[in-house]
């Protein structure tokens, strides 16, 4: 027996080494970088920007720096994660963002009834998990919150190199020498559009948030309102924007209940919604998503709206 | 508990040392501590089957005596109330719902509209197996092969002993209670040879057979749009996903127990390199295949002795038509089980005509047509075994001929995991239980490095095993 355990614990300390190093080399080779595009907590640093754009996918893949920059001289970034619609990560990416960066004018979340609180539909196989394992081994004091956020585990967070094995990361540090659409453009551009007939809308997705976030319109609100706090708190001036959503799901009734918590939180709201954007399916990529054909239109509906210049002069 | 989930590595880390350094004083308390165990074991996945599983248990020890001490026709009476016990078990839980639903269909072809009364309750995970356990003592008892375990902890070690708890190996009381009885010392050679098998079984699970269920499912579920070729891929694909899924839980399995001082029997023989039906069943899932060769395949053809090959053809028949049941109550495995059946009835009955025909021919062509048909038979068995339904698995059959020889998609999964695996598992097939490595330490823990890497590269899915369902 312990001629067997010797040696068992001679192959754990000989593939402990291997992984620490291993762990060490990649950490090295990523740092600073991002791989995926929103996975992007350090790349962003000492940048001088008027509005940083938090959201989900729909913020993501919308705004474009580049309109802003052509059309009002300003400097903005889009921090959007793709797949997360709770309140909570954004506001992570946000203190992320304000360590490392000095604050912006303006912060724009993507701000519609899709959003929620981490209240319902709590998902334990969390969307773009993977993105983030980079960040779970042994997490510094800022990395805590989204390595907690993300549910990783003790052993993904303690044994080197698991989770980047785990989450397929290994082979896709190797490549971190190729430019990632968000830093090449500055966001996630959709150039196709959307193919109705082999994905017609489906409005019972959507009903199912539109439910989920009246039934936890609370907590949806608290968390706005600590968003909005974390904002006041260094002089920066919260905007919610309701980006479009093709006319089929489109519910004005959730969409005014967005409005109502935003009036009451005291946060300026902007819908984007008009009639012209959300009729044509020429200007989606999906249901929820814009293409390049949509953006600019939305962008246009944003930069033309008086909250905006009111907020944006002062 | 999945053997591939870290909840099991916690599990046995724990038992391991328990067992060795805390629990090894008498034989009594290490058996009452496996036992507890593994109703941990089970528990963990559904307490409340626990009950069932105890209960069986208690029964078939109980009948076991009476076997024993009872006149002729009490122990032939005990020996069906034996039986009886195990087969209800399996009846209600496993095919009651099947069964009836059947009775309804044949009802409303014949213009009776039947409204039964369904059960809405989940299979107890591992009954097929553990219900096999018990019925086999009983018979081995009343057939004086074995005498009654006099230890109700020992008897039910060796029903519910966790590494075969779920799946099997199906064991046999005159292998595994001589075991249990015995005191069990650590010895180092066995334990390296478990420790490589649950490696060598975790990686053949988590990264074969898991990588290649995603493509197998993706195929399988929207067939209509694949080529005959890509179809045909998709059979052979599966062909190799259940080996590496069952083979690979077998391994865990014959491992976990070695680690623990005993040897359970061998499940699999490598039989993808067999030349004849026949041989395949006796490389595949072996432990149920001699099952059913002693306590059904046998009596039959004793009962129709006299039918001389005709009672073999019948008998094999309808064994692999029990035995197609046995892994679930639905058409398409009683008619996976009857192309076995088939096949094999085919083979008793042309033996000696197929032997001059190949006798022609030289001995390694005929080897390889033997093999090539043998596999392409296997292949196209899967089809059965795998779709939902025995309609799907026909209309699946019927579009793999459209397009059959064109260029297959999907086929990089060949390159990246089905060719090395079958580079390694032609390695190692000379080894099986055992798992030989060059006595060179560079190569072997280059291998253990290698294997422990890559199961931790594909360890984001935790699926259960196939024949977890029955």
């Amino acid at each position: 027996m312990k001629k067997f355990l010797f040696r068992l614990f001679n192959l754990l300390v000989i593939l402990f080494i291997v992984s620490a190093i291993l762990q060490l080399i990649i950490s090295i080779r990523i740092k600073n970088k991002t791989l995926f595009g929103s996975d992007n907590l350090y790349t962003v640093k000492d940048q001088k920007n008027d509005i940083v754009f938090l959201g989900s996918s729909r913020c993501y893949c919308t705004y474009d720096p580049r309109f802003f920059r052509d059309s009002l001289g300003i400097k903005s970034v889009n921090l959007g994660i793709e797949g997360h619609q709770d309140i909570a990560i954004h506001m992570i990416r946000l203190e992320y963002y304000l360590k490392y960066n000095p604050p912006p004018k303006l912060v724009l979340i993507s701000f519609d009834p899709f959003m929620n609180a981490g209240s319902f539909n709590v998902q334990k196989e969390f969307t773009r998990k993977d993105y983030f394992s980079r960040y779970a081994f042994l997490p510094n004091d800022q990395d805590k919150a989204i390595v907690e956020y993300f549910h990783f585990n003790f052993i993904e967070k303690y044994v080197p190199l698991y989770a980047l094995l785990k989450y397929n990361l290994l082979l896709k540090s190797v490549s971190v020498y190729k430019k990632t659409q968000w830093e090449t453009i500055g966001f996630a551009e959709n150039n196709h559009r959307w193919d109705t007939i082999a994905n017609p809308y489906s409005y019972a997705g959507a009903l199912k948030s539109y439910n989920a976030f009246t039934e936890y319109y609370d907590s949806i609100k608290t968390k706005l309102q600590s968003l909005n706090n974390l904002c006041k708190q260094n002089n920066i001036k919260l905007i919610c924007v309701e980006m479009p959503v093709y006319k089929g799901i489109y519910n004005k009734d959730a969409f005014d209940v967005t409005k109502k918590m935003c009036d009451e939180s005291g946060i300026i709201l902007i819908n984007t919604n008009e009639n012209y954007i959300i009729d044509n399916p020429e200007n989606f990529a999906d249901q929820f998503h814009l293409n390049s054909n949509g953006v600019p239109l939305t962008m246009n509906v944003i930069i033309k709206d008086k909250n905006f210049i009111t907020a944006l002069k002062n | 508990m999945l053997f591939n989930s870290s909840d099991f590595l916690i599990f046995f880390t724990v038992v391991f040392f328990l067992y060795w350094f805390v629990f090894n004083k008498t034989i009594k308390i290490q058996n009452l501590f496996i036992l507890l165990v593994s109703y941990f074991f089970y528990g963990w996945w559904n307490w409340r089957f626990l009950g069932l599983l105890m209960l069986s248990t208690l029964i078939d020890y109980s009948f076991g005596f009476a076997i024993e001490k009872g006149t002729h026709t009490k122990r032939k009476f005990f020996l069906v109330l034996g039986l009886i016990n195990n087969l209800l078990v399996l009846g209600i839980f496993k095919y009651y719902n099947f069964f009836i639903a059947e009775t309804q269909h044949l009802g409303g072809l014949m213009g009776f509209h039947i409204h039964p009364y369904f059960l809405s309750i989940a299979l107890p995970v591992g009954i097929s197996f553990y219900t096999f356990h018990g019925m086999s003592y009983v018979i081995d008892i009343y057939r004086g092969n074995f005498k009654p375990v006099k230890s109700f902890v020992d008897y039910a070690v060796f029903v519910c002993f966790f590494p075969l708890l779920v799946a099997g190996p199906i064991e046999r009381a005159t292998h595994l209670v001589p075991q249990v009885t015995t005191p069990r010392k650590f010895n180092y050679a066995q334990g390296v040879q478990g420790l490589r098998l649950v490696l060598w079984g975790l990686f053949k699970k988590m990264v074969i057979a898991d990588s290649l269920a995603s493509i197998v499912d993706k195929i399988f579920a929207n067939y209509h749009q694949y080529s005959g070729s890509t179809l045909f891929l998709g059979a052979f694909y599966f062909t190799i996903q259940i080996y590496c899924d069952f083979s690979g839980y077998s391994d865990i399995a014959i491992g976990t127990a070695k680690l623990l001082g005993f040897e359970l029997l061998s499940n699999f023989r490598y039989p993808y390199y067999s030349k004849s039906i026949s041989e395949f069943w006796k490389r595949w899932h072996i432990s149920l295949s001699t099952w059913f060769n002693d306590y059904l395949f046998n009596p039959i053809v004793f009962a129709l002795r006299k039918w001389a090959k005709w009672g073999i053809a019948f008998a094999v028949i309808i064994t692999f038509l029990i035995s197609g049941l046995w892994h679930g109550a639905s058409r398409h495995y009683i008619a996976w089980g009857l192309w076995y059946g088939i096949a094999l009835a085919y083979e008793a009955l042309t033996r000696s005509q197929r032997k001059k025909i190949f006798k022609k021919l030289p001995l390694k062509l005929a080897d390889f047509i033997s093999w090539a048909c043998t596999f392409l038979y296997v292949c196209i068995g899967y089809i059965l075994f795998r779709s939902s339904t025995l309609h799907i698995a026909f209309d699946y059959m019927h579009c793999l001929t459209h397009n059959l020889f064109t260029t297959p998609e999907l086929k990089s999964f060949l390159l990246i995991y089905v060719l090395p695996f079958i580079v390694l598992d032609w390695y190692f097939r000379k080894s099986e239980r055992v798992l030989h490595l060059p006595n060179n330490i560079f190569i072997k823990y280059s291998f253990y490095t290698i294997m422990f890497y890559a199961i931790l590269y594909h360890s984001n899915d935790n699926s259960s095993f196939i024949y977890f369902q029955f």
